[in-house]
């Protein structure tokens, strides 16, 4: 157990280092003069040198790389090329709004997911199975952005009960923020919901199908604790590690969805830092999102292997 | 590791050297696997022969006949420059269908090597597998966003961002089934039989590692193509006026009100193309897989 | 085994059908046998004759894609015709299982203590700890060192003789009346396999309770059934005591297995003989002998008429046109 922690966690160190240099390479080959690119719409020659200076364009690329990570684990990420503030500060403005939104669709993906998986492996060959691999097939291939539209022709405009924009914290009115979530967070989970529930389909129909599920029904169990007591905690180890792997889906999903709903979280900042070729700020983005997700996978898997004990007690089972 | 154990373990199928066709003719006896095959057919004939078929050029615009609704002449209506929705969904799928296949062919090309070395060269492996872990760390459209800055927006950079990001999981498959075939008694006794590395990779991994490509590959196309939808749709992909399904639906956001059917008709393309994509997949993994067929 | 109030357990016509893909098939072939209290009855045959097929059907633990008829009479009542809950509360209770794979037969991520307890909390409503402290006794009891540290541990923690010994231990932990034992030394290493059976043996001394022993290994049967009955393409072909069964074989089925058995004392002339061809599998019940195809005694009637379950020279049950009536050499 000690072993694999270290293991993992130089894993990712490795990972970090190597994710950082592409990013700062990035920046390096977009095209043209890089002070340019970070310039924005800047055009002053003594600002360009400024910020020549300010980058340390003028050493080595080393240095340059050293100073840019350096300055990066101080928290310092730069200036907008476009508002002339921190970068930092604006992620750090946007992303409790992205967290409260991806929360609220993580917990409607793993209750519709969770619970259709389940009702198609156990009632096996009727309209409920039907019904949940249908809508499961949908959630896979209807895009996100247009189900947003769907959803915001129907709830917003045909029958506005519902508003179809915005954000208001959680903290500040729990109910307000709920109606505000709702059609977004539907809309962000409906793709997980659907990886969930076929993930766990298959996983319940692999544990169902398995020696000591008979076991189980041979000591006499009742259909709810072989089902939920043997079945589902087998499943449940997978299905924790496939929802790890998909919050990368659903940093993707929150870009398109905070677009449609014009949320202002990290999603919309990065279309707009696009748009307006703010590469300060896309730099920033890109570093936040790949830690962030780096440091998800180290803990889904430091997570798998505090729920399997098979590797959590006595081995190197993987 | 753990990653690589579920990758595995979801799409593994046990090749038996043989057994595609008749995997295929069990895929067609499934009614819905036969059905999205013909979708996909009809939709790929539809997009190469977009030309042919559309009734009028994707950028013909008629501002007498702007923002009118679905009718015998515009089956899916017009837009508010009164281009033919029908003929531009037609020259759409023709963008969808392109990037779809060029993005996971690219991914193959990348992938499949990689994966072999890092599944017979145990000394590859770990620097391959950190290589992945730093392209998995950025999701898919994150890295689609820098791509797009560096390449500029097109429908290159869509097809690259797309197949990059699906070069992971095409190393992982390969590499999980390199692993898997090597440890096989006839690799043994090829080996045995003096067979060099390349022969091996080749003639014995290789060909057997198929068919959980092709599974990998049917959850990857439809994919792709919701990928192109979603940059397009953000505008990073094909610019207008050449018509793409994504982009179609960015422009129609301001018209909602006006002209609903312009964001009902490309949708519903997108949605007929990846669903009857995913059935056919479907089919085709439970035929290839013979634990399914077991059950 | 004759009619009378002293059966445990009454298998009669027993006949189960799957439906595949690829067609049906006939599992078990109107099968009849009885076990009385406290014996031990061996099911023997090749795999794929339906023995284990028959151990589930007894307590309805097939899939739902099997079709079961005959009647199934344990302890007064018929099996097949009680209500899913009914059966419920005789498995694990009155009827309890040990399979072959103590690995994938034990719930991995569930610790032995639970997976004992849990049969304890079903049956005899016992709280948390008296069904921990319980579990420990009977771990004990099957001969499991340190038994409370065990408790605590999981099935990849044991060796498999150990799994095997805590499936056992939950198979007993109600003192079933009938334990169905499906092939329970096969995955284990010869040296284990001893110590089983052993504990098998103590045990049904201890709470008297019969066993169904499932095997295709004959000197496990020759080690603890008293009598025997030989499965063959889904029908039951032979029936007798275990040393009868051993020294005057009257099936040729019968006397090919004990044929293949490596025994030196015995095969000075020509060493181990193996049956030639396969156990069919069969999709309806044909009329004629299902062995005939691989005996070399068979003639025409072989090919076209149903032998019966009728006394031999012998005296067992079997079921041929042709029974054998020497004794195997000593």
């Amino acid at each position: 157990m000690g072993r694999y922690v270290l293991r993992r966690l130089v894993e990712s160190a490795v990972t970090f280092v190597l994710a950082t240099i592409v990013i700062f390479l990035g920046v390096r080959a977009l095209p043209g003069d890089p002070v340019r690119a970070l310039a924005g719409e800047e055009n002053d020659p003594q600002a360009l040198a400024e910020i020549r200076r300010a980058y340390g364009l003028d050493e080595s690329i080393v240095v340059q790389y050293v100073r840019y990570v350096g300055r990066a684990l101080r928290g310092d990420l730069g200036t907008s090329a476009r508002t002339r503030l921190p970068v930092a500060e604006t992620i750090g403005h946007a992303l409790p709004v992205t967290l409260q939104l991806a929360a609220f669709a993580m917990v409607v993906a793993v209750l519709i997911g969770l619970s259709t998986g389940i009702v198609a492996s156990v009632r096996r060959r009727t309209a409920s199975e039907w019904a949940a691999n249908t809508v499961a097939l949908l959630g896979l291939s209807i895009p996100v952005f247009w189900f947003g539209q769907m959803v915001i022709l129907l709830f917003a405009i045909a029958y506005p009960v519902l508003p179809a924009s915005g954000f208001v914290s959680f903290f500040s009115d729990p109910v307000q923020s709920l109606r505000h979530l709702l059609l977004p967070g539907l809309v962000l989970g409906s793709g997980l919901a659907a990886v969930i529930m076929r993930q766990t389909r298959s996983a319940m129909l692999e544990a169902l199908g398995s020696d000591y599920i008979r076991t189980a029904r041979a000591k006499g169990l009742g259909g709810a604790q072989v089902v939920f007591g043997h079945a589902l905690r087998n499943s449940l180890i997978v299905v924790t590690t496939i929802v790890g792997l998909q919050l990368g889906a659903l940093i993707s999903g929150v870009v398109v969805t905070e677009q449609i709903f014009v949320v202002p979280g990290f999603g919309k900042l990065i279309v707009d830092g696009v748009l307006t070729r703010d590469y300060p700020m896309i730099q920033g983005l890109v570093l936040v999102t790949a830690t962030a997700y780096i440091a998800i996978n180290l803990l889904v898997d430091l997570l798998y292997s505090v729920i399997d004990p098979r590797i959590r007690v006595g081995g190197a089972v993987l | 590791m753990t990653v690589l154990e579920l990758t595995t373990a979801d799409t593994a199928a046990a090749a038996v050297p043989g057994s595609r066709r008749r995997a295929l003719r069990r895929v067609l006896r499934n009614p819905l696997a036969a059905v999205g095959l013909v979708v996909v057919v009809v939709a790929v004939l539809a997009a190469l022969l977009a030309d042919l078929v559309a009734p009028f050029p994707y950028d013909r615009t008629n501002f007498g006949a702007a923002l009118q609704p679905p009718s015998p002449a515009h089956w899916f209506g017009t837009d508010e420059l009164g281009r033919d929705q029908f003929s531009r969904v037609l020259f759409g799928l023709r963008a969808s269908v392109g990037v779809g296949v060029l993005s996971v062919a690219l991914s193959l090309a990348v992938g499949v090597p990689l994966g072999l070395l890092s599944g017979f060269y145990g000394w590859l492996d770990p620097v391959i597998s950190r290589l992945t872990d730093t392209l998995l760390a950025f999701p898919f459209l994150v890295l689609a966003v820098g791509l797009a800055a560096i390449l500029g927006p097109s429908l290159a950079t869509a097809t690259i961002a797309i197949g990059v990001a699906q070069i992971p999981a095409i190393i992982r498959v390969t590499r999980g089934e390199t692993l898997r075939l090597r440890g096989m008694d006839y690799v043994a006794a090829a080996v045995a039989g003096g067979a060099g590395d390349g022969v091996l990779l080749r003639r014995h991994i290789l060909p057997n590692a198929v068919n959980a490509l092709i599974v990998q590959a049917t959850v990857n196309v439809p994919a792709a193509i919701l990928g192109e939808a979603v940059l397009s749709f953000l505008g990073l992909g094909l610019r207008p006026p050449n018509p793409s399904l994504g982009g179609m639906l960015s422009s129609a956001e301001s018209l909602f009100r006006d002209g609903p059917w312009l964001v009902v008709f490309p949708g519903v393309a997108i949605v007929l193309l990846t669903l009857a994509l995913n059935l056919f997949g479907d089919g085709l993994r439970d035929a290839l897989d013979p634990r399914e067929v077991r059950r | 085994m004759k009619p009378g109030s002293d059966r445990l357990l009454d298998v009669e016509e027993l006949t189960v059908r799957f439906g595949t893909e690829d067609g049906a098939v006939l599992a078990v072939d109107a099968a009849s046998f009885a076990l009385g209290p406290g014996e031990v009855l061996a099911l023997v045959g090749e795999s794929g004759c339906g023995k284990s097929v028959t151990a589930l059907a007894l307590t309805g633990l097939l899939p739902r894609s099997a079709a079961v008829s005959g009647r199934i009479t344990f302890a007064g009542r018929n099996l097949p015709g009680l209500a899913e809950r009914e059966l419920r509360r005789i498995r694990g209770r009155d009827i309890a299982y040990v399979f072959q794979e103590p690995m994938t037969s034990l719930n991995p991520v569930l610790t032995v203590g639970r997976q004992i307890g849990e049969v304890l909390r079903r049956h005899q409503g016992m709280g948390g700890s008296a069904a921990r402290r319980r579990a420990a006794e009977l771990l004990e009891l099957v001969g499991i060192p340190l038994p409370h540290r065990r408790l605590g541990e999981y099935p990849h923690q044991l060796s498999g003789g150990m799994r095997q010994r805590v499936m056992i231990a939950m198979a007993v932990a109600c003192r079933p009346r009938l334990l169905v034992a499906d092939e329970p030394t096969t995955a284990l290493d010869v040296t284990v396999q001893a110590g089983i059976l052993d504990v098998l043996r103590t045990l049904r001394a201890e709470i008297g309770t019969a066993v169904l022993l499932i095997t295709h290994d004959l000197g496990v049967v020759a080690d603890i059934a008293e009598r025997v009955v030989v499965m063959y393409a889904g029908r039951t072909i032979e029936e007798a005591h275990a040393e009868a069964l051993f020294a005057r074989p009257s099936h040729p089925y019968t006397r090919g297995l004990l044929d293949a058995v490596p025994n030196p004392a015995r095969h000075a002339d020509g060493g181990l003989r193996e049956i030639p061809g396969r156990v069919p599998v069969l999709a309806t019940s044909p009329d004629a002998c299902t062995f005939a195809d691989r005996c070399g005694h068979a003639d025409g009637v072989c090919r076209t008429r149903r032998p019966a379950f009728a006394r031999g020279p012998a005296g067992h049950l079997v079921r041929c046109w042709h029974p054998l009536a020497v004794p195997v050499p000593p």
